[in-house]
């Protein structure tokens, strides 16, 4: 009885702070549909920079749908922009698994010589902030001729280390013994990569794919950086800096912009899971 | 006798064993491939561009050897850019892998927990600048903190406190950190815990062991591969509330919240390259040090649990 | 449970694509305008520009008659008549433009056979009333059509377009074959019946039509988003070329299809060829195949008039031979293009031009260069984007990645650029040769090239134009503000003397703080860039003694009535700290009352200039002379331009340079007074001297109303205000930053008692970062 009671208040307690977590969310959908004048009435003093407080009605007196309407229907760039978007992550996060899975793979199974000096150099690496590489990689890119397309930023991200390592993680956990055993009954490498490796390791290359998906479709600063022509642009780059004229234009591109994110992670979290649990249970 | 055993089996089954030797020897090589040449050109040829500027001038690209490196010791912005993260990292970091375990844990004693996870998980998926209006709503000085401060009569009445302009600008950061990433965190610490074989549990628990003795002695050993991939990729991520910080308070906000790619930022836009580039390497290098040793730490343990 | 998530979340994004898609749906099949061209390597329209007198600036498009003469009416002087093709054009008269003179003409076309068709809006002249049969009120205002037919006979028709709901005739277009169309306020297109008078409705357009013109027997009308094409025989609405309706959308984003000023942005004609339509707009001159998919470009709008940014198209016509001829408007001139196979289709040279953001001056340079170097593609980037993520930092960040990557700019204009770091590194090219070479009409003000040249002689930046600080007075009060010390010691000796009332009229610290920041800046930093904290300080305690003493007698009623202002020009979207930094505007509250003293800057003498010595013209005992602060004899410098050091086309870039500061387009320049000197004195001669400019009704102190008439100056003020021009020495180039640190500072001063000692500490603290970077 007691542990009941215990375990629904701790149910309670973390739905409100699940809730807490998601009020910004609620901020964009009310916002979203508040007419104009309201929106300015609601931020004027921060945009004005006035002594008073801000107020923020979550039931907005006259909804209206204009800013929807104005974003989907009036402003052809936005189709163009969402669907480079859409382009864009898909063909990195296509490349990161072609590439990086066999990478990871060699790295958590194989124990040649330079593999942890190499594989720190590969953490490093993906560590370093965009600022720094950037002169650089630009250098690169142009020589390349890949300018202003979309390989400048594709084709970096395919390589990124970052996928290696979370892949990695997941492909530790099995067990050697079964691999040598897959061995001596005569199984080539890639056939055990394939039929061994790959089922077990699922949950880390799935967490790879969704944690992926969240970073590069909010990706700004390589897509300001390489990309000047503005129909390659991707939605990320779309939004502008909150002001009064914009701010229902910003909201629902903000709506628009989180739609497919929460669509990925909400789908892409129970494979996680089924993958996970399936890892398990085969222990 | 091992040696003994070792070269019987050897001379048992020479062939299968050398066949096995020399594939497996070259077939990481074959994995390995073609990330390592992607990563060579895209990756690892500008860092090491980098590395090269750090001994140039800026823009004319003359030698100055160790010139740069020096300066950027003794500058102050870069001396005050490195407090800051590292005191951002060391406050982060353990606050965000302890609080993720402690909800993961409770999460995990919960049947339905769907739903709650995925609110967890929402912030991840909000644009920077949508964040940045939200924080600018709550944080300012017109915004909903000070108001609901003002309303529990924690604040005396006119006085308005700019969040960002003071030393609380810091913990704003911190929070926004904690508020984006809390969620896959206890995503994969969910994930490590339930990685634990359920038998495990259920024996610990038959011979007596109450929740906190089941969690301690059983499954949080089992857990220090989740906290190595935690602690790297909260590491990572800690570099990556640049851009909201610097949407929300500008080039140059308050001391506190002066981390080291704001200054790399306004190096950048001032073209001291020199200077970025040398800092970059140190930076680099501490890193790799870092890392080295962290890994020698986990692999210790990792071997020992594979 | 689970599956039900699923199938949400993929029905949540099916909606979204599906929506998205819908939005898009002219994109589909429309080109990137860019990626069509003429055909490979060469051919090329060259542009032939036939003036049109002045006093055909505004008119309602060009008219070509049955006997191959070419007339246009003008709104203000009546009807021109070329008989060459529009090579030179003489002014006619005729019985029916005097109905049209002193009137509100919103449209005014001539037919084939010399009929006239136009549209006025107002109330109607004694001339008129004479001729209309019915009798009419008094006061009757409204909407009526004038009509003068071939044989003399002149006709007036009211269709009934009420006032009230704002419709009227807003288009006539003559058809080839002397059909008469109109197009109404509401979007509908009639047909007109001169004889019997009456219009026959045709087809109703979602908002009012912009261009009309017809492909054989199809009508064509401009929409926002698409082209109305309408089928005269059939009489019936065709249904919609998408290709086209994606085009204008992408054209026309704002939605504008024609300009209250007269001409339109984008503008659609037939050919010989049956169904091949030409449209017209700011990217250039494209062929469309009705109901085909492609747009293709046959004049590239950046080698052209078409891309000149204050240019509208008033009329366009397709001639026999694949020839084109279009009027540009207002000022621009008749341009006919015909197509030359001997020139490269593309110019193999190539000059850019940066600025961060958008740049009349350098519009202008563009539009001038552009004309006189054929075969130069002149390429204008504005580096930061408004409406989108990007900041100001990552528009830098991307021009020094591209100038260190070799392919930057060539010429910069270094408003908002950090000119110091570029100075410091290398990054500029000296111009002072280029500048000191400029003589004869291209002469620049010497003073302000000595200003900007350094201590080693060399000149990296120099503004095309400059604002002036100006103060404006009672003579013996500011004869004795030479400094800011003095302008404090005699604002509380003002104040001794008279206990209430505005002396600047100034009660918001931050206005305050920046108009006194303007010319004292440069003293806050020395010469190695480190701030004076001194400076600072006695800039505090200076503006602090001045604050205080306003206040001290301040009158309630007017401080309210000027911060009530001050609101309603932030919800027009005006700011209002920016628009007390003006003279003109400050200026004007000394005959009101508010103030005794004015102080701000002027950059020009149309509303600006005209108030000041207005002001001071109307009551004796005003006077005005240079505003300094912690410095003296400063100017603003507005404009900024500088020429790459690693542009490899020196030569190019230096033309260009010299087209900016010569004289043809510092006339044209108008933010700030311009530094060529016979641009600066054309300003002067832009109306005559003394010549009334416009009135505005001022409200006094006391609710009373009082005209304010602005007179052009005259020769003895011209020659003041040159005096103290030549006589300014110093460029006020200041650190945006930093100087918002000292305002930030000053605020606290000002208002919350703040010491100036522990203000000026406090703020060059926060400097040391960003100067220890």
């Amino acid at each position: 009885m007691r542990k009941n009671i215990q375990k629904g208040i701790t149910k309670t307690a973390l739905f409100l702070l699940g809730a807490a977590f998601c009020i910004p969310v609620l901020f964009l959908l009310s916002g979203s549909v508040m007419s104009r004048y309201e929106l300015t009435e609601s931020l004027m003093p921060l945009m004005a920079d006035r002594e008073e407080l801000i107020r923020w009605d979550f039931i907005p007196m006259y909804p209206t749908f204009e800013h929807y309407i104005r974003v989907l229907f009036q402003t052809p760039q936005f189709f163009v922009v969402f669907w480079n978007s859409v382009k864009i992550v898909i063909c990195i996060l296509a490349g990161q698994l072609l590439i990086a899975v066999p990478a990871a793979w060699a790295f958590a199974v194989y124990p040649f010589r330079f593999r942890k000096i190499l594989f720190t150099l590969y953490i490093v690496l993906m560590l370093m902030p965009f600022q720094v590489t950037m002169l650089s990689n630009y250098l690169v890119l142009d020589g390349l001729g890949l300018m202003d397309t979309h390989g400048a930023v594709i084709l970096p991200a395919v390589f990124s280390t970052y996928p290696v390592f979370l892949i990695y993680r997941g492909f530790c956990g099995l067990p050697k013994g079964l691999i040598e055993a897959a061995r001596i009954d005569g199984a080539g490498e890639w056939t055990i990569f394939r039929h061994l490796g790959l089922p077990l390791a699922s949950g880390g290359i799935l967490s790879a794919v969704v944690l992926g998906f969240l970073e590069y479709w909010s990706l700004i600063e390589q897509p300001l950086a390489f990309l000047k022509d503005q129909t390659l642009w991707p939605l990320s780059l779309y939004l502008p800096e909150i002001s009064i004229e914009q701010a229902g234009y910003s909201f629902v591109a903000s709506i628009i912009t989180l739609i497919p994110a929460v669509f990925v992670f909400l789908s892409g979290r129970e494979y996680l899971e089924q993958g996970i649990i399936a890892s398990a249970m085969k222990e | 006798m091992q040696k003994t055993r070792r070269q019987k089996q050897s001379k048992r089954h020479p062939s299968i064993w050398q066949n096995k030797f020399r594939e497996s020897r070259y077939a990481w090589a074959g994995f390995l491939l073609p990330s390592f040449l992607g990563v060579c050109i895209f990756v690892l040829v500008p860092f090491l561009d980098v590395v090269r500027r750090s001994f140039l001038t800026a823009v004319t690209e003359e030698w100055s050897g160790v010139r740069n490196y020096q300066t950027v010791f003794s500058n102050q912005a870069f001396i005050l850019a490195v407090k800051n993260t590292v005191r951002f990292t060391a406050v982060c970091l353990p606050l965000l892998i302890g609080i993720g375990l402690f909800l993961a844990v409770q999460l995990s004693r919960l049947k339905k927990m769907q739903m709650i996870k995925s609110m967890f998980l929402f912030p991840m998926a909000m644009p920077a600048a949508t964040v940045v209006l939200i924080w600018k709503m709550f944080f300012a000085r017109q915004g909903f903190l000070n108001g609901g401060l003002l309303a529990a009569g924690l604040l005396p009445e006119g006085s308005f406190f700019d969040f960002m302009g003071t030393k609380a600008a810091f913990w704003v950061l911190v929070f926004s950190y904690l508020w984006k990433n809390l969620g896959y965190t206890i995503v994969l610490w969910l994930a490590g815990i339930f990685s634990v074989s359920a038998d495990l549990t259920e024996a610990a628990k038959v011979d007596g062991a109450s929740e906190r003795q089941c969690f301690w002695r059983v499954i949080f050993p089992n857990l220090k591969g989740s906290l190595y991939t935690i602690t790297v990729l909260s590491f990572l991520n800690s570099f990556k509330v640049f851009r909201e910080a610097y949407l929300v308070a500008g080039s140059y906000p308050h001391e506190s919240m002066y981390l080291l790619q704001h200054l790399f930022n306004n190096w950048f836009v001032n073209l001291e390259l020199d200077k970025m580039a040398a800092a970059a390497v140190c930076v680099g290098a501490v890193l790799f040090a870092a890392i080295l040793v962290l890994q020698k730490l986990w692999d210790q343990d990792g071997q020992s649990q594979e | 449970m689970t599956g039900n998530k699923k199938r949400i979340g993929a029905l949540l994004l099916a909606l979204t694509v599906l929506a998205a898609g819908c939005g898009g749906q002219g994109k589909q099949d429309g080109e990137d305008p860019a990626a069509g061209s003429t055909a490979a390597g060469m051919g090329r329209y060259m542009e032939s520009v036939f003036e049109l007198p002045e006093d055909m600036n505004r008119n309602g498009g060009l008219n070509w008659l049955s006997d191959g003469d070419l007339t246009a009416i003008s709104f203000g002087e009546g009807l021109y008549r070329s008989e060459d093709e529009g090579r030179t054009w003489k002014k006619e008269e005729t019985d029916w433009f005097p109905l049209l003179q002193n009137v509100y003409c919103l449209a005014a076309v001539m037919g084939p056979d010399e009929t006239v068709a136009a549209s006025c809006s107002g109330g109607m002249s004694q001339a008129v009333r004479d001729i209309i049969k019915e009798p009419v009120e008094e006061d009757w205002e409204g909407n009526y059509c004038v009509f003068g037919m071939p044989d003399g006979e002149i006709k007036v028709v009211d269709f009934g377009f009420s006032q009230e709901d704002g419709s009227c005739i807003q288009s006539f277009v003559f058809k080839e074959d002397g059909r008469l169309f109109a197009g109404d306020m509401q979007g509908k297109i009639y047909e007109v019946d001169i004889e019997k008078e009456s219009l026959k409705e045709l087809f109703e357009a979602e908002q009012t039509a912009g261009y009309v013109g017809f492909s054989g027997e199809i009508l064509m009308a401009t929409g926002a988003d698409r082209l109305y094409l309408y089928d005269l025989e059939q009489e019936v609405l065709l249904s919609q070329d998408q290709t086209v309706d994606g085009f204008i959308s992408q054209m026309l984003p704002d939605g504008t299809v024609s300009y209250t000023g007269g001409g339109f942005p984008l503008a659609v004609t037939g050919s010989e060829e049956e169904g091949v339509i030409y449209i017209a707009c700011k990217a250039g001159m494209y062929r469309h195949v009705l109901g085909g998919s492609t747009m293709e470009q046959v004049i590239d709008g950046g080698l052209s008039a078409f891309g000149d940014a204050y240019s509208s198209i008033y009329h366009v016509k397709t001639l026999p031979g694949q020839e084109f001829m279009v009027e540009f408007g207002p000022s621009t001139g008749l341009m006919r293009y015909t197509f030359d196979e001997t020139v490269a289709s593309m110019p193999d040279k190539e000059i850019r031009i940066y600025s961060l953001e958008e740049n009349a001056a350098a519009r202008q340079a563009v539009t001038a260069y552009k004309r006189e170097h054929t075969d130069i593609y002149v390429r204008y980037e504005v580096g930061l984007e408004h409406d989108s993520g990007m900041t100001k930092e990552d528009a830098l960040k991307r021009l020094n990645t591209q100038v260190l990557a070799g392919e930057g700019p060539d010429v910069l204009i270094l408003d908002g650029l950090p000119m110091d770091t570029y100075k410091e590194k290398g990054m500029l090219k000296d111009i002072a040769p280029l500048l000191k070479g400029l003589g004869g009409e291209d002469e620049l003000f010497s003073n302000v090239v000595e200003g900007c040249t350094d201590e080693g002689g060399a000149v990296y930046a120099m503004p095309m134009c400059v604002k002036v600080p100006l103060l404006a007075g009672s003579q013996d009060v500011i004869s004795g503000m030479d400094d800011l010390e003095q302008i404090a010691d005699t604002v509380e000796r003002l104040r001794e003397e008279q206990p209430s009332g505005g002396i600047l009229g100034i009660y918001d610290a931050e206005t305050m703080l920046r108009l006194f920041g303007m010319v004292s800046a440069p003293a806050w930093t020395d010469g190695s860039g480190q701030m004076d904290v001194r400076a600072v300080e006695t800039f505090f305690t200076l503006v602090d003694r001045i604050y205080r003493a306003e206040l001290a007698g301040a009158v309630p009623a007017q401080q309210e009535r000027l911060a009530k202002e001050a609101e309603e020009m932030e919800e027009y979207g005006t700011d209002p700290v920016a628009r007390r930094m003006e003279a003109c505007n400050n200026v004007l509250y000394i005959p009101q009352k508010y103030a005794r003293i004015a102080c701000g800057y002027a950059d020009g003498i149309q509303l600006c200039l005209d108030t000041v010595t207005s002001a001071v013209n109307e009551d004796e005992t005003l006077d005005y002379r240079i505003f300094n602060g912690q410095k003296k004899n400063l100017f603003l410098p507005s404009s900024l331009v500088g020429i790459s050091a690693g542009s490899p086309r020196t030569e190019d870039a230096e033309n260009f340079v010299r087209t900016m500061f010569g004289a043809d387009v510092q006339s044209r320049v108008y933010d700030g007074y311009p530094v060529n000197k016979a641009a600066y004195q054309a300003h002067f001669d832009a109306m005559e001297e003394n010549g009334e400019n416009g009135s505005m009704i001022l409200t006094m102190d006391d609710g009373t109303e009082k005209e304010f008439t602005l007179y052009w100056p005259d020769a003895a003020q011209r020659q003041k205000f040159t005096a103290y021009v030549e006589a300014l020495k110093e460029p006020a180039l200041t650190d945006e930053y930093l100087c918002g640190l000292v305002y930030e500072a000053g605020v606290k001063v000002l208002e919350d008692g703040v010491s100036a000692e522990d203000a000026a500490a406090e703020t060059v603290k926060k400097a040391s970062l960003y100067l220890a970077e």
